[in-house]
């Protein structure tokens, strides 16, 4: 990492640490839902469809043949010369004759939409395996790298979470001054080379930590070396 | 659709992300170094890219989806429910 650590407020930190959580949450719960819709779908197209489009093929075939034996009935019936024209049973007859062919038709019109839906619902299941992973695996790495910037950032700035760090590394530096200048007015040489000597042994302790950590406080050595 | 809702669950899904980059924009003013460079450059734009596929991915589904359910009803069940 370049560069020394420019975090203006903390509590931003935690905030957004928190809105990643609340993402994570919510996204698990959209994909739950996704998949319950998908499988809610596919068993109706599956099941439920096929079953039916069965069920009204029977009941078509039955429709049409009391259509055809009451047409056939009109046609026998003579009332003197007069001959009926059995209209409405005709009609009635050729309803049922489209229904049933309908019906039958539906068969195959099925099995097609049954393919087209499983093509679509494994793009699907492709895709949102990525995402998966991506809040399982990917996510919590960041939440990691959140809360590992916010241990060193309460650190650096000495104060208990959630305190707001206003220009926390310049104020980190001038704080660290500031104490170093008081106790270089009341220490003795002896003293200021021994809080020199902690100094140094601090940094390097705390360098190991992160580049961040080694900027600032090579800054605050310099400090202290110009004040000694 | 009446036998499933895809547009629901993606909705909050793009809502809740748009939330994160809110989130994010407002934690940027007072955060900018080289470690939030790498949560938005490693982590953030990614996630975006793969819930915005996802929506995309979705949306085209939830069409195919609508165009079978439709071929596939008895032309009774197209009328409201009552």
């Amino acid at each position: 990492m370049a560069g020394g650590a420019d975090v203006k407020s903390l509590e931003s930190v935690y905030e957004f640490r928190a809105a990643v959580l609340n993402f994570q949450e919510e996204a698990r719960l959209c994909l739950q839902a996704l998949e319950s819709q998908i499988l809610k779908f596919l068993g109706w197209i599956e099941r439920e469809r096929p079953g039916f489009w069965k069920r009204q093929i029977e009941l078509s075939y039955r429709a049409h043949g009391e259509a055809r034996v009451s047409f056939h009935r009109c046609r026998m019936r003579k009332m003197g010369d007069f001959k009926p024209t059995c209209f409405e049973e005709r009609k009635a007859m050729e309803a049922a004759k489209q229904a049933l062919e309908f019906a039958q038709k539906q068969i195959p019109v099925v099995k097609l939409w049954i393919a087209n839906t499983h093509h679509e619902a494994n793009e699907y299941k492709g895709r949102s395996s990525q995402l998966h992973q991506f809040i399982e695996r990917d996510l919590p790495e960041l939440l990691s790298i959140l809360g590992h910037s916010i241990q060193q950032l309460e650190a650096y700035a000495n104060v208990a979470a959630p305190n707001a760090v206003t220009g926390a590394s310049a104020e980190i530096r001038s704080a660290v001054a500031v104490e170093d200048e008081a106790v270089g007015d009341d220490a003795s040489d002896a003293e200021a080379e021994e809080a020199e000597a902690v100094d140094v042994e601090v940094e390097n302790t705390k360098t190991k930590k992160t580049d961040e950590g080694a900027d600032r406080h090579s800054d605050v050595e310099t400090t202290a070396e110009e004040q000694s | 659709m009446r036998n499933a809702d895809f547009h629901s669950p993606i909705g909050r899904l793009a809502d809740a992300m748009k939330q994160l980059e809110y989130k994010w924009v407002e934690t940027k003013e007072d955060w900018s170094d080289g470690v939030s460079q790498k949560v938005e450059d490693d982590y953030l734009v990614p996630l975006h890219g793969q819930v915005q596929a996802l929506v995309d991915t979705v949306e085209k589904m939830a069409g195919v989806m609508a165009k079978a359910e439709r071929a596939c009803q008895h032309p009774r069940e197209s009328g409201p429910i009552l």
